[in-house]
């Protein structure tokens, strides 16, 4: 079993390009955040450009360049009414007074986001950049993918996120946001600002093992894959201890509370639900409960 | 008997590893032992099957796992079994782009998020596709084209016009998934499973070690509510609700459909409390509701996943009702075994092994339900009931529409049941009024009678007395 937040040791964290693509490094080579691992080309979203009332003088399929005219209107006594192009590209479609324009594909690059040494690499499709990193798994993300610096350009709250401190922190042009929850249903995030979450459910604070691991590493270099499944990872300079499941493991109940684990049984028993599962004891710091040790979820 | 000797099904869930052991004793294929064990994302699916199978290995004597491997295929005494299959529902969900109506109704019968493509003007139908990123466009070939187009990927035609070495445009993959409302869900079966392969650790290893072909959870439920189906001449909806997805499949010997409905936030809590158990079901018949079809008619319907686990057996079938909301005479069953999503992976390759195993030890009958639908004033006549027990004299009771009755039948009883409809009240014949008769089975639960409206059912705790 792997808990949530893994703590630092020899790690590799993987960049993958979202199409195929080149490969710009070979294993052994030493990476920085910076270097360029992997590039490829994806297409831009079409542009719709209304022609209005006139009548098309492009064809689906024509290559056209920004300024082109795609309609034009003749007018008795006035010059001809003309909708030129917002961008070159592709004619791809022409309905009624709507065209729809492919701009020409843009060029992606992968950046390593942590420093460290190629471990793999993936022909066509990326690599594996080596090194003592920390691997965090998140519960949601927003926004895109990026690294910087914990504590600068990547920062931590630890207490659920609200839309007033999200406004504020993303007017102060920080890259991502770490966050346990949303305080309430967040509503239009129109911002470059991505939002890294750490808690399953709304309204739960960070889980005191992954704030405390984030503390101690404010200022070491952190970067977010914030593509499928999120996921954090944050330079270390050391490796820290081997962790293994049992007493005194961090854990997290389905209500998303978390608290230590305190022990548990190794045969079944019955609960006053009707349910036979193995117990265990968490103790959530002024109390202890007896819970089903299946339902835990190991965060560190 | 010529099929195996011993069978493992297994279920990869989200949250949960489930695997069953069966076994040929004295001519017939029974439960030997089942366990499941908690797995996350990003552990090898060896680390929870492992788990699981060490339990059944404890019980039945067999040693299931050596070196790391399970053992499928080369048997020895009290080692390894002949046969293990696998279902998997453990992977990302497909993000889906459906072109029309009936694209995005095939996509909800796998683990899709399914996101139907509307807008009218093209402005609107570029905003529409591209709300989010997409592993496959379904749909209409012709339509399929279109929204490539819109999405900037496509189209094929344009594309080949100049296509020149060394200038191709890559775009993110995106799957063209067209053809027939069945050929649609096969597809995108096909494309979670590449997948799930791809991105799941462990699972090509547990695909080389399975003796049969892996397939998703939704697609073997499928298959095995078929098999039951057909093989009883029964109409049978199996409803199971995991920590992921909630999945209802509905068969009869002809037909098969089956609906997926993914969870907001997964449901991973084993309530320890009576207190929570209610809660869990509170959330369970809302998931339920989200992914059933209205007025679903079936002679059967089977409830496993979390909605076996209960305190007491009246849970589960309020569940039922309030969240499926069948019409007509149905029996309610549990999977109180919970084997269905090991013996689902089963289903295609060992139909005689699944459907004895099922028969035997996978319903834990709950009693039937008389679901009469029309509509009457609170209080009015809704529906006659006379029943027989066995030998003993006849029993009568006038159910009131707005009432939820249970009537004590105890299980092994089988009833003899006429129901006399109020003139707008139908029993399940789709004709109001006309009488209907009808031979039922008791359970732990009775015979229950659900007069209720709809919008009664959207509560539990008011009825959970009447039940009790």
């Amino acid at each position: 079993m792997r808990p949530q937040l893994e703590l630092p040791r020899s790690r590799v964290w993987r960049r993958g390009l979202a199409a195929e693509g080149r490969v710009l490094v070979a294993p052994g080579e030493a990476v920085s955040p910076e270097t360029i691992v992997a590039e490829t080309v994806l297409g831009a979203r079409p542009l719709v450009v209304d022609l209005g009332p006139g009548r098309a003088v492009v064809v689906e399929g024509q290559e056209v360049q920004a300024g082109d005219v795609l309609a034009r209107r003749k007018r008795a006594f006035a010059p001809a009414l003309e909708v030129r192009a917002p961008a070159g590209g592709k004619v791809l479609l022409i309905e009624g007074r709507e065209l729809l324009l492919q701009p020409p594909a843009a060029a992606v690059r992968l950046e390593a986001q942590l420093p460290g040494c190629i471990a793999a690499v993936r022909t066509g499709w990326g690599a594996d950049v080596e090194g003592c990193f920390g691997l965090l798994r998140g519960h949601g993300g927003w926004g895109a993918s990026c690294w910087g610096r914990l504590g600068e350009d990547i920062v931590v709250s630890p207490e659920p996120l609200s839309q007033g401190l999200f406004h504020a922190l993303a007017s102060h042009g920080v890259r991502a946001i770490i966050a346990p929850s949303w305080e309430n249903e967040p509503g239009g995030l129109a911002s470059g600002t991505s939002v890294f979450l750490t808690e399953p459910v709304r309204g739960r604070a960070m889980a005191p093992p992954i704030a405390e691991a984030l503390r101690d590493h404010a200022g070491q270099l952190v970067a977010l894959d914030l593509r499928e499944s999120p996921l954090l990872a944050f330079l270390s300079p050391g490796p820290r201890g081997m962790q293994c499941f049992g007493s005194g493991s961090w854990v997290r109940t389905g209500d998303g509370r978390a608290g230590r684990l305190a022990s548990a049984g190794r045969r079944q028993r019955y609960f006053e639900s009707g349910v036979i599962a193995v117990p265990a004891e968490v103790d959530f710091g002024d109390h202890v409960e007896t819970l089903a040790l299946d339902s835990l979820e190991w965060v560190a | 008997m010529t099929g195996p000797a011993s069978l493992l099904g297994v279920d990869v869930g989200s949250n949960f590893t489930k695997a069953a052991l069966f076994e040929a004793i004295e001519g017939r294929y029974r439960l030997v032992g089942r366990s499941q064990a908690r797995t996350s994302a990003g552990n090898h699916v060896y680390d929870g099957l492992e788990r699981a199978c060490a339990h059944i290995a404890q019980v039945a004597g067999r040693e299931l796992f050596a070196g790391g491997e399970p053992l499928a295929g080369d048997v020895s005494p009290g080692r390894g079994v002949d046969e293990l299959a696998v279902t998997v529902s453990c992977f990302r969900p497909l993000r889906v782009l459906a072109t029309d109506p009936q694209a995005a109704a095939a996509a909800r019968s796998e683990r899709c998020r399914v996101h139907l493509l509307t807008g009218r003007t093209l402005a609107e139908e570029v905003d529409s596709a591209a709300s989010g990123a997409w592993d496959a466009v379904a749909g209409r070939e012709r339509d399929v084209e279109r929204a490539l187009l819109l999405l900037g990927v496509g189209p094929r035609r344009l594309q080949s016009l100049d296509a020149q070495p060394g200038t191709e445009r890559s775009g993110p993959t995106v799957r063209v998934v067209t053809g027939q409302t069945g050929d649609i869900g096969r597809q995108l079966r096909e494309l979670a499973l590449e997948r799930a392969l791809e991105e799941l650790p462990g699972l090509p290893d547990l695909a080389s070690a399975a003796t049969q072909p892996l397939e998703s959870s939704a697609g073997g439920l499928g298959e095995l509510t078929r098999l039951i189906a057909s093989r009883f001449g029964l109409r049978l909806a199996i409803a199971d609700c995991g920590s992921t997805q909630t999945a209802i499949s509905r068969a009869t010997p002809t037909e098969l459909s089956t609906r997926v409905l993914l969870h907001p936030r997964a449901l991973t809590d084993i309530p320890v409390t009576e207190a929570g158990i209610s809660a869990m079901h509170d959330a369970l018949q809302d998931l339920l509701a989200g992914c059933a079809e209205q007025e679903l008619t079936a002679d059967v319907i089977v409830a496993t996943g979390a909605l076996a686990r209960c305190g007491s057996w009246s849970t589960p079938a309020l569940t039922l009702l309030n969240g499926i909301r069948p019409a007509g005479v149905v029996q309610l069953a549990l999977d109180a075994a919970g084997i269905v999503g090991p013996l689902s992976s089963l289903a295609r390759a060992f139909p005689e092994a699944a459907s004895e195993v099922f028969e035997r030890h996978a319903l834990t009958g709950l009693g039937a339900a008389v679901c009469p639908r029309g509509s009457l004033r609170a209080g009015a006549k809704a529906v006659d009931v006379r029943w027989r027990v066995g030998d003993r004299p006849d029993q009568q009771r006038l159910i009131k529409a707005g009432e939820l009755v249970r009537l004590a039948v105890p299980p092994g009883e089988r009833v003899s049941l006429t129901l006399h409809p109020s003139r707008e009240v139908d029993v399940g014949l789709g004709r109001p009024g006309v009488a209907a008769s009808a031979t039922v089975d008791g359970g732990r639960v009775g015979l229950i009678v659900d007069a209720r409206e709809a919008a009664a059912k959207s509560q539990r705790r008011p009825w959970e007395a009447a039940l009790a």
